[in-house]
């Protein structure tokens, strides 16, 4: 009977899993899409359902904790647990980055933007993709899957490399659209943070399914600074 | 049971029963006559013992067995009833009993393959569901909505199969208040729209939830077409109209008496009407080769004629402008099956678009080749082009992007033009690099004599 509520308990859990990871995907595209509209009421709206993502992570985090407590899960499941512990914060990070992208288009306010959205809306979708799939190998625990995601990150990577020349050079011919140019810096790192969130939900499932640590991000860079990529070595965050 | 057969064995049973006690009770009486009572006694109780086993104790353990062997639903011969006693009686009863069953299991299978291929037929995604959120039905449609094998999508959550976080709340909401759900959801950024209503049920076979998709994404692409069409069709009567009354308010104000402002005007005003007048016969002729209506005189010819015939029309146009105009046949193309008139028709108005938007000094560039069963012919421009998103729209009625707004024409010659290609079974498309130019296609199946 107790395994019977443990096992009911578990695909609850993992049914919330996924769906956080959902409203965060969407929140994720919407956040960019309103960017590009600049809508600032649903800029305001997105804001403010951010709270429902934070909700849901609570409780997964509160339910995977009584779990333990309670059940004294075996390693398998032990290790299902852990790793939804971490792609529930990992996706609760991504909800704060579509945020994060919801108040930029509040403090670029009135004005017109430098140039039509392209790139950026295009790295949105391709995160967006990523981490749909890496939902995807969770719930059917998919090796292979969970494998090939990360590699989509070198795409993402190139395309915040080419935002980042391209706004970095207007922005040198015209000083004056600095402000505006570094808040859409913001928003793009935001994205490219994103992916990199998604290759760490990669690296639980392959260790949720295996019991293996993997490190998934070879050219990890949380300070990117190139004007031109090959000028500066990738740093090492280490996780 | 007949009443003879009955008077026998209640006869047998008092006979030998009776035979068996009177041979114990002369024994008890007068144990000398032992000698002849055990025999009749014996065989009394032996007859009797051999007609219970054959009458009773054999048909019931052969239906014992045969009740104990018997699966639910599966045909099985009938047992023999061999005698006419009771026993055989209840055998009887039981096959028939056994028949019945069957008949009725195999009717409700035939429901059931009704049923089960009504739902796999049906064109909207219905998902069934029990308490806990378990798959225990998934059709078809939901399988191709989903991208889903339908087979492997029973026993997995709703969850975990639609993957949304919108469906997933209404499905928490309809558990919550047991009462239906509905809403339209946007999937995959506005590629779906998605009607999804979520209803509980409570049955004898248990409890549970059916969730019912309907795919809006055509009735809504269609809607915005029709919303666009009233729209645009109002815009482009109501400028000329507004001109036309300015026009007659002006002359009503006083110019009549003017003579030579008088006549500026009526031309102005025969200009607009000219122009409602094109736009309205143009609709017209649109909706006739719409609806088949109109008579192609299709006859074998090749291309030459039909697209030096368009340059000549148009020779003025484009010298006015200044525009290079390459033309790049092949001396030998296989022959098609065309409408002279029709045909030029449409490259009159592609080549006039291309001349239309490409700036001054431009090139336009009409080619054609023969491939495996179709001629292309390509109408090359560097003009301004086309915005990708407008591009899948550009063939739609009175469908003009911003900047060809301001310029001339109705906004019908490419509806036309589709319509006029398709009707001699070729296609039209175009593609386009916004500032650097466009590229339109006629695809016309090569004629085989």
């Amino acid at each position: 009977m107790a395994r019977q509520v443990f096992t009911q308990e578990m695909q609850r859990l993992q049914d919330e899993v996924l769906a956080l990871g959902s409203t965060v995907e969407y929140a994720l595209g919407d956040a960019v899409r309103i960017l590009k509209q600049r809508d600032f009421e649903e800029s305001r709206r997105l804001m403010a359902n951010d709270w429902q993502i934070n909700v849901r992570y609570h409780d997964i985090e509160q339910g995977c904790m009584e779990l333990i407590a309670t059940q004294q899960p075996t390693a398998g499941d032990l290790r299902v647990i852990a790793a939804m512990i971490r792609i529930a914060t990992e996706l609760e990070r991504i909800g704060d980055y579509a945020k994060g992208i919801a108040k930029i288009n509040l403090l670029i306010g009135d004005e017109k933007l430098l140039k039509p959205l392209v790139d950026i809306p295009q790295m949105a979708t391709k995160t967006q993709g990523m981490l749909h799939r890496s939902l995807l190998a969770f719930s059917r625990k998919d090796l292979a899957l969970a494998r090939t995601i990360p590699d989509q990150d070198d795409e993402i990577d190139d395309l915040y490399n080419q935002v980042y020349r391209e706004l970095f050079t207007y922005m040198l011919a015209h000083p004056e659209t600095i402000e505006q140019g570094n808040y859409l810096l913001w928003a793009a790192h935001n994205i490219e943070r994103a992916a990199d969130r998604v290759t760490n939900i990669c690296e639980r499932v392959i260790y949720m399914i295996t019991g293996q640590i993997v490190e998934l991000d070879q050219s990890s860079d949380e300070l990117r600074v190139p004007i031109s990529p090959s000028e500066v070595e990738p740093v090492d965050r280490g996780s | 049971m007949d009443k003879k057969n009955r008077w026998l064995s209640l006869f047998c049973f008092v006979f030998f029963g009776t035979m068996g006690l009177l041979g114990l009770i002369v024994w008890g009486n007068n144990p000398a006559a032992l000698w002849w009572v055990l025999p009749v006694t014996a065989v009394s109780f032996l007859t009797l013992g051999w007609y219970t086993q054959q009458r009773i104790i054999r048909p019931i353990r052969r239906l014992a067995e045969a009740i104990e062997t018997a699966a639910p639903g599966e045909q099985k011969a009938p047992i023999l009833a061999t005698t006419r006693s009771d026993a055989d009686r209840l055998i009887r009863s039981f096959n028939q009993w056994q028949r019945n069953q069957n008949d009725r299991i195999s009717l409700l299978g035939d429901e059931r393959q009704l049923l089960f291929t009504v739902f796999s037929q049906m064109s909207d995604a219905v998902i069934v569901t029990n308490r806990a959120g378990h798959v225990t039905i998934f059709n078809t449609a939901a399988a191709h909505l989903f991208d889903l094998d339908a087979e492997e999508a029973v026993g997995r959550t709703l969850t975990e199969l639609l993957l949304h976080h919108e469906i997933i709340d209404l499905w928490h909401r309809c558990t919550d208040q047991q009462t239906e759900q509905a809403t339209i959801v946007d999937v995959r950024d506005g590629g779906l729209f998605l009607q999804v209503n979520i209803m509980p049920f409570a049955g004898d076979g248990g409890d549970g939830y059916i969730v019912i998709i309907s795919d809006l994404t055509t009735v809504r692409r269609l809607e915005t077409v029709r919303r666009d069409f009233i729209s645009n069709v109002s815009h482009e009567l109501k400028t000329p109209l507004a001109a036309l009354s300015a026009v007659v308010e002006t002359l009503q104000d006083g110019a009549l008496d003017d003579r030579p402002i008088a006549e500026k005007f009526l031309n102005r005003a025969a200009n607009e009407v000219d122009t409602m007048t094109q736009m309205v016969s143009e609709l017209l002729e649109l909706a006739r080769i719409e609806s088949g209506r109109v008579p192609l005189r299709l006859t074998p010819t090749t291309l030459h004629p039909i697209a030096h015939a368009t340059i000549d029309h148009l020779q003025s146009f484009y010298k006015r402008k200044n525009l290079h105009l390459d033309v790049v046949l092949p001396p030998h193309l296989p022959p098609i099956l065309a409408d002279h008139a029709r045909l030029q028709q449409v490259l009159v108005n592609l080549c006039h678009n291309a001349f239309k938007f490409t700036p001054e000094n431009g090139t336009v560039t009409v080619s054609a080749e023969a491939q495996a069963e179709h001629i292309i012919v390509k109408i090359a421009d560097t003009g301004i082009g086309i915005a990708t998103d407008d591009l899948p729209r550009i063939f739609e009625r009175f469908y003009k992007i911003d900047r060809a707004r301001n310029s001339s024409g109705t906004g019908l010659g490419l509806a036309i033009a589709k319509h006029l290609i398709q009707a001699h079974n070729g296609d039209i498309w175009a593609e386009s690099v916004e500032g650097k130019g466009s590229t339109f296609f006629i695809s016309l199946p090569i004629y085989k004599a």
